[in-house]
Parts: C-alpha cells; structure tokens; sequence
C-alpha cells in the first residue's frame, strides 16, 4: 500500500534524523511533519510534470523545523537517496532516478538558503541582542548618574572631585558653603589650597598615602582646618579617596569635608570646664596637679615654691551671710590672688571650698616666702564690699620650697597640706614654711596613731597600774589604771603619749570602754585590795554620751561597787558647753561613781568645783611640773599653791598631787595642801600586785 | 585590591566566550559570535557536546510537559540562557496557553535577547539577576506580577547548577528556592557529571574554565542532595537520555554518553 510504505519511510527518516539534531516535537510529530514532506516529494515525482519544487521546498522546510544538525542534511540524502529509487509506489515513474537526483539537489539547495538566511537572521538578532544589553546597560549608567548628581547636589557634606593633582573639577554647595565661597569659583584651584597653610602638609600626606595605593579611601581620624569666609578656621572631618577609570588607573581625587566646627569649639570648652573651677575660673586641682608634674617633673634646676591656702572664718561668712555672698567673696579671693603674683610665671588654682594654692616658678627676681606670704593676706585683708557689706578674710598658709631637681608632686603638697594643718592649728592668719624634721617626726608620730589599734588588738597594749597613797600616813587609798604600750620597736609607750596617740585616731574611746572594764575586773579579781581604782579620761572621753553606759557595764561585768570607781575628768571638758561631759558628770554622779576634776590649776576651773558631783581633784600637772623645776623660794607659782588649794581642802575635797618624783616632793605637797600623792616615789606603774599597806615615812 | 567601579556595564562581554551562546551553537543555532564557535569546537574535541546538548533540551522538554501534566501552569526557569531551540513558553504555552514562564539569567545579552523574543507576550517576560540570591527574584516586581508563589510551580534548574562552585554553597541556594515553593510544586534539574566520562569531562572542565562560567561536575550523590526536601518522581535521578524516554529505543546502549544527570521531584 502506498501509505504503509511513505509511512514507512517517514518513520526511517525520523530516525535517522533523530540523532541529528533537537527538535522540540514528539517523535509522532516529527513522523507526521516528514510525512508531510514526503507527499510533497512524492507527488512531484509522480506527476506528468516534473518540477523539482518540492524539494527546494522540503529542504526549506527542514531548516524551519530546526534539523539543523552537522548530519542533518547528509542523513536525509543518504534515507531518501536510498529508499526513493527503490520505492513501490515509483516503480513505473519515467526517469526516476535523474529526477530524484534532481529533487534532493533542490532540497539540499533550499536547505542551504534557507540555513544561510537563517543564520543571518539568528545573527542579526543576537547583535541586535547585543544593542540592546549595551542600551540596557547605559540606562542604567545615565540612572545612576542622576542619582549620583542628586547626591552630590544635595550632600550635607562638601565634596571635592579634583584631578590627581589635586586641581579642583567639581565642588558641591556644601564645600562652597564651608569655604565661604561660591562651588563655581573654587572650580580651577587647587584643593590644598583650601587648608589653613599649619594643615596642607598633612592633607597632602594623605594624598601620598591614597596614591601609593593600599588603601582605596582613607579617613583622616584627626580634625583638620579649612580657611573659611575671613580666613577664619574652618574644623573639618576628611575623608578622601581616589576614582578609577575602567582599566582600574587612578583618575579622580574625592574629598569628602564634613564641618565639625561647632563640634570643634564645644570639645574645647569641655576641656576646659573639665580642667577649671566654675565659679572662679581659676584651674581645678586636677589641672594644677597635672602642671605641678610637668614643672617638677622635668630635671630642671629652677625652684618652685608651692602655697597651700585656707580660707579663715569661710564657713562663718557662707552661713551667716549666704551662699550667694560666699560665691562672690571667693571670686573676689581668687582676683587678688592673681594680682598677688601677677608678675611671677604662677599658677593659681582653687581645690575646693575654701582652699586655694599657688605654684611660683621662681625667677631671679621673685620675692622670698615671707614677703609672698604677707602679701597676700595684706591684699585678702583689704575689705570687699558685697552688698553694702564690708567684709575681708585672712588666709593660713603652708608654704613648701623646692629647689630644683625631679620631686614627686604628691609628695611636695602634702608637705604643703601636713604645714598648712600644722600652722592652722596656731591660729589664723598664719603662715610657715614646711619643716622637713618636723615633718619626719609627724610621720613617725601618725604612723605609730595608725598601727595603734591593730596593736592593741593584738594584745601590745596592756595595763599597769600606780598607787597613790595619803600624803599624811603614807597609806595606799587607790591605784590609778594607766596604758602601756610595749612597742616592738619604739619600746615602751607610757600612759599619756598613748592615750594623746589614741585620741588622734578616735581609738581612745573604745580603748577607754576596755581600759575601765579591764581595770575593774583585775581589781575585782583581787578582792578589791585598794580602795579606789582612779580611771582618768580624756577630754573626749569625758565628751562621749556611751561613757556611764561603759561604767555602768564595767562595774556589772566585774560586780564592782561604784563607790570604788573614781573617774577624773579634765577641767577643760566640764568648761565646754559643747559635749555631755557635764550630763556624764551628773549621771555618774547619780550611779555613786566619785568625780575628780584633772589639771586642777586656774582660777575657771574653781567655779567647776561648784558641781557637787566633784569630790576630789588632781593638780594640774603642769603645776606640779613647774613647781618642781622652780626654786619653791622664788617660785611665784609655788607661793600661790597653798592658796589655790585652801578653799578646795575646806570644802573637803580630796587634793590628788601627781607625778611626784621625790620624797621631798611629796612632802612639800603635803604641808601645800595635798592629801594624796601618786608618782615615782612611791612606786612606779607596774603590774597588779597587793599593795604593801603603809609606807614608812 | 583596586575596587571595581560599580557603573561599568558588567555582562555585556563579547570577547569572551559564553556557555549559553555555546550550547546554541551545538544545537546548531546562529546566535553566538566568533569566540563561542571557537569555544565550541574545542568542547567538541573533549566530549560528545552535540549530543550531551540535544539530550539535555529533549530532557527540558519532557519534564516540562510531565509538569503540565501534573498541573503545573507556572514556571520559573533558571540560568535561561539564550532563547534557542524549544523554549520553556513555546513547550508550556502549546500544550497550555494560559502557563506563565518567568525566565532568569544572569548574563545581559541573553537577557537583552530574552527580552526581544518575549516583547508583546504576555504571559512570559524575563529578568536579569543572579541565582544565588533567590530573594531578589522571588521578591522582584516581575516575579509578583508574572508568578503566584501560593500556586504550586514548576522550578526549572536545568544544566546550571553546575556553573555554582562549592564555595556558593549551591545546595544552600537551592533550599532557599525550595522553602518558598508551594506544596505540590515541582523542581526539575540537569546537572554535568563527571561519573560516566571522567577523563573527558576533566577536559571539557579546561574548556570551561576559559569562557565566563567555569563549570563544576559533580557526582551522582552530590546532584541527589539538591533535592532534599523533595520527592523523586520514577526513575529517580539518571541520565537525562534515561528520564522517562519517548520510547525505550531512544536510550541506546550508551546512556552514559549523555554527561548528564537529570530528575524531577515534587514538593508534598
């Protein structure tokens, strides 16, 4: 049948395309469309007419069904060169085999044609592919350039685009604005030329930096000048960096100026809040400190001199007149200072409050420590009138003097400091020059203060006691506790040197709480031997509103009777208004503990003996002291003692003379008035032991 | 390292040989330029170019016509290339012409080329962008207009993956695509594999690594890995001549010779 064969046939020329060439049709497809072809060819072989057409038209055919493949073409030849010849369906046709040659000769050229016309057309389309990507690809070029004007138009920062010698292209508002320019103007020059000339090197190292080529943009971290309208500096933030052109060559500066100049200024003024006093707009301490260690510092031989200064009164002035007027007073302080060493090279500083220092780098013609020191309290002694108000204040001053070579400047003002609290304590309106001996033995004095307590803790200071016997019998009426420190180094530390030790650091008040309950329960653990046990306080002991709970608890721990406590008082504290030391008096009094007043000598302490409380007092030991040195013929003072102590005796109040070294002593006391003696002629402190009961006289 | 200036027209690259202008080529089209056809014929001396490409597109073309038999109406098609032979939109548009085709690739002259083709269809466009961000495709303008991610889609990443190096993390890239796919979206891959022709293919790599996209075969288990998450539809991952072949007849005794490994698998 004539169809089973083209049919056939078709399925061969499908496969042997198959390998040839990807055709996007299923092989069903692919049988159908070559069928196809086939009748074409086998309708021009069979017709009366012969007309190679078909073929021209197959082959044309082929192309635009994409058998385009290497063997395309060669395959079909080969199956239809074969298979048409030696068709069924052709046998009787005339000629058949020139005319199959014939028509595969026009299918081969109209496959041609059509694969040439083909190509040129896929070519064209590719290049126009190409156009188009190009034209893509400049659009997005021309878009991000508008972006990049808008940028540079609209920048809140300048920016500069110059050539690689830095010859200004392009500026924005911004930069012209900074420079106090117009941008068009700056178009031309040269873009160092916009430093402040102290500026250009280092903008131009940058530069150098940027071209050498590590860093593609550099930031610059320190701030530099521009010369702005009137030439006025200009703070700028830089950022620079360089553009390539495709080839990835340098072409194109860009700096970028960011105008911190505001930023600039309140740095500035920050540092300087931070380094000086508001109110009187002198240097704070920590500005001064820091000059003080640049001056003393370097190994130079200059002296300096060093003024450590303290207001009088200051408090006085700031509460009873304000802390407004006080403000004012301090700024008018600080004025004077200042003219004080105008002429010097000086600094004048104020530390706080009422304190105030000065440093004077000496020169040849600088005045001494004592006309610098009166001079500034004559110009502090002029009065300021605040208010209608005259007022003046007088300062103390601790001067310290170093001439010349490397110090620690810490060291320099505590000496300054330890000489001003040294002259302070003499009064006001004084002034002294550090003593550097003294100074030594301060320093032994506190550190000794210092250790006091640890070394009580561990058990270095102990008790000793000394008796005190009726100057007329010689009878032992009462030991006194008294403080000993068996210092490792020192040696002994004796009763008074330990308690004015104590006082210094506060110790004296618990050291006195466990020296009367110590005390108590010794004596208590004899049997209460001696009569009295004398404890005698210091001022600040006296003062203190726990002392007749500390009594009250020594006496119930050791289940002592009151009536064995003597307590002593020092005259001073009972004349104070300030403190509990007359509440103490009467509360212990109360208790049944019997009061002595210490360093009975003058005449204020008679109107103490008032207190019905005192029974008893202890000469002043001054007095004992002054006595003993004195010839007791000429003494003025060893006159006067029979008649400061005759009105105490006939009150009946006990008369304790202590301190006495001889017997000799003792015995002048006795016929001046003393009832009881205490001191080294009768025994030395010691330990705890019996008393021998009478001394033979 | 000077820094490259980001407005130089990147893509638009005639001097040196591209992989998709190359495939065209062996497919016997004209859209290629001198360097490719040079390209080409080098290829052609290391492996069976012709018909690694002719398998390839077949394979294209049948897993196209399996998603759309599945339902599939919507398309994104990977690394496009060059509109040659059998595009994704003409197979997909005449079994179904209401399928969507989005076509991506990287290259700026395919897609310039795309672009032309596609000018006044209006159910198929393209866009330039790199497969190794999916958000910027998924997310693009084009993508919410041409696609609906809610729908199930047939994924096309067909012979590209093999252009990513490790260091991408390709199998990193493809669990992107694959969290945002729809259940009952489809992905078809083909991929080069050294396994059937090492030597060859070694050298086809040297040819490669001189055109704009350095190639990087892998192994059949490495190409397995991209379908995590997916189900492999029957047969599995094979040669491309062995996926769901016409007719059995069409395999030959040398499926090996196809150089590359193809599969479809479906998202639940």
């Amino acid at each position: 049948m004539p169809e089973t064969g083209r049919a056939e046939l078709a399925r061969q020329w499908a496969g042997a395309l198959s390998r040839t060439a990807y055709v996007p049709l299923s092989r069903g497809d692919i049988e159908a469309m070559l069928g196809g072809l086939l009748d074409g060819l086998f309708d021009a072989l069979l017709a009366a007419e012969f007309s190679a057409g078909a073929g021209t038209e197959a082959g044309r055919r082929l192309v635009a069904a994409h058998f385009t493949g290497e063997q395309s073409l060669s395959r079909t030849v080969e199956v239809l060169g074969v298979a048409l010849p030696a068709s069924p369906e052709l046998r009787g046709v005339d000629g058949l085999a020139g005319k199959v040659v014939s028509l595969l000769g026009e299918l081969a050229s109209g496959y041609a044609n059509a694969l040439r016309v083909r190509t040129l057309d896929q070519q064209e389309t590719v290049k126009l592919a190409l156009l188009k990507a190009s034209e893509n690809a400049r659009k997005r070029l021309e878009a991000s350039e508008v972006n990049f004007r808008e940028l540079f138009a609209s920048s809140a920062v300048g920016i500069a685009i110059s050539d690689l010698d830095g010859k200004l292209l392009e500026a924005n508002e911004t930069l012209g604005d900074i420079v106090g320019r117009p941008a068009a103007e700056l178009v031309g020059q040269y873009v160092h030329e916009l430093f402040h000339p102290e500026d250009t090197a280092t903008f131009v190292a940058a530069y150098q930096g940027l071209l050498s080529g590590r860093n593609p943009r550099l930031r610059l971290d320190r701030q530099l000048r521009l010369l702005g309208k009137d030439g006025e500096p200009v703070w700028a933030y830089l950022a620079v960096s360089l553009l390539h052109d495709l080839a990835g060559r340098p072409t194109r500066q860009v700096t970028v100026v960011e105008d911190v100049t505001e930023l600039h200024l309140l740095g500035d003024r920050l540092s300087h809040q931070s380094l000086h006093d508001a109110l009187t707009g002198l240097p704070n301490q920590q500005f001064f400190v820091s000059t003080l260690e640049s001056v003393v510092g370097r190994d130079s031989p200059s002296s300096v001199k060093l003024f450590k200064l303290d207001l009088d009164g200051f408090a006085v002035v700031n509460d009873g007149l304000g802390r407004r007027v006080g403000d004012q007073l301090l700024r008018s302080v600080a004025a004077r200072l200042l003219s004080v060493v105008a002429g010097e090279k000086a600094t004048v500083a104020r530390f706080g409050a009422d304190e105030f220092a000065i440093l004077v780098e000496d020169s040849p013609t600088s005045p001494d420590v004592a006309t610098l020191a009166e001079r500034i309290n004559t110009e502090l002694a002029e009065p300021v009138y605040i208010d209608g108000n005259g007022m003046a204040v007088s300062a103390c001053i601790g001067v310290v003097e170093h001439r010349g070579g490397v110090t620690d400047p810490a060291e320099l003002l505590r000496a300054a400091e330890t000489t001003l609290r040294r002259v302070k304590s003499g009064g006001t309106r004084q002034w002294g020059l550090f003593d550097p001996h003294r100074d030594v033995a301060e320093r032994a004095r506190r550190r000794l203060a210092a250790t006091m307590p640890s070394a009580w803790e561990n058990g270095e200071v102990g008790l000793e006691y000394q008796p005190l016997a009726r100057l007329a019998d010689g009878e032992i009426v009462g030991v006194e506790a008294l403080l000993r420190w068996d210092h490792p180094e020192r040696g002994p530390i004796p009763h008074r040197e330990c308690l004015s030790l104590a006082e210094e650091t506060g110790l004296v008040l618990p050291l006195g709480d466990w020296m009367l309950c110590k005390a108590c329960e010794q004596l208590s653990a004899l049997g209460w031997a001696v009569p009295v046990l004398h404890v005698n306080l210091t001022a600040q002991q006296s003062n203190d509103p726990d002392l007749v709970s500390c009594v009250r608890r020594a006496l119930r721990k050791s289940g002592s009777d009151a009536a064995r406590l003597l307590v002593g008082m020092p005259a001073t504290a009972l004349a104070s208004d300030v403190g509990d030391a007359e509440d103490n008096v009467r509360a212990l009094g109360d208790l049944g503990v019997a009061i002595a007043l210490l360093e009975y000598g003058g005449a204020e302490d008679l109107a103490r003996l008032e207190d019905p409380a005192v029974r008893t007092v202890r000469v002043a030991h001054g007095l004992v002291d002054r006595v003993a040195l004195a010839s007791p013929d000429d003494s003025l003072v060893a006159a006067a003692v029979p008649g400061l102590l005759a009105p105490v005796r006939a009150r009946g109040i006990t008369v304790i003379a202590a301190d006495l070294r001889t017997r000799a002593q003792a015995a002048w006391w006795h016929a001046a008035g003393a009832d009881v003696g205490q001191g080294r002629y009768l025994a030395p402190p010691g330990p705890l032991t019996p008393p021998r009961r009478k001394q033979s006289s | 390292m000077q820094e490259k200036l980001a407005w130089v027209p990147d893509g638009v690259n005639v001097d040196v040989p591209s992989s998709a202008r190359i495939y065209d080529y062996v497919l016997g089209g004209g859209h290629n330029f001198a360097t490719d056809r040079e390209a080409a014929e080098r290829l052609l001396k290391a492996v069976p170019a012709r018909d690694m490409a002719r398998l390839n597109r077949a394979f294209l073309r049948r897993a196209v016509l399996f998603m759309v038999d599945s339902g599939i109406r919507q398309f994104l098609d990977l690394g496009s290339g060059i509109p040659t032979v059998g595009n994704v939109h003409e197979v997909a548009q005449g079994a179904d012409p209401s399928c969507r085709v989005l076509y991506v690739d990287i290259e700026a002259i395919a897609v310039a080329h795309s672009q032309l083709l596609l000018a006044g269809n209006d159910n198929a466009s393209v866009i330039r962008a790199d497969l190794r961000e999916p958000e910027s495709i998924l997310d693009s303008p084009e993508a919410q207009q041409m696609l609906d991610l809610d729908q199930p889609l047939g994924l096309l990443v067909v012979g590209v993956m093999q252009f990513v190096p490790d260091s991408d993390d390709p199998w990193g890239v493809m669990a992107r695509y694959r969290d945002r796919l729809a259940p009952g979206s489809y992905l078809a891959m083909s991929h080069f594999t050294p396994d059937g022709m090492p030597e060859a293919m070694a050298r086809a790599v040297e040819v490669f690594k001189t055109t704009q996209e350095p190639a990087y075969p892998r192994a059949h288990s490495e190409v397995t890995r991209f379908f995590d998450g997916f189900e492999l539809v029957d047969p599995g991952l094979v040669y491309t001549v062995q996926w769901r072949p016409e007719s059995p007849s069409e395999v030959g005794d040398e499926p090996h010779r196809s150089n590359l490994y193809a599969a479809v698998g479906r998202r639940s």
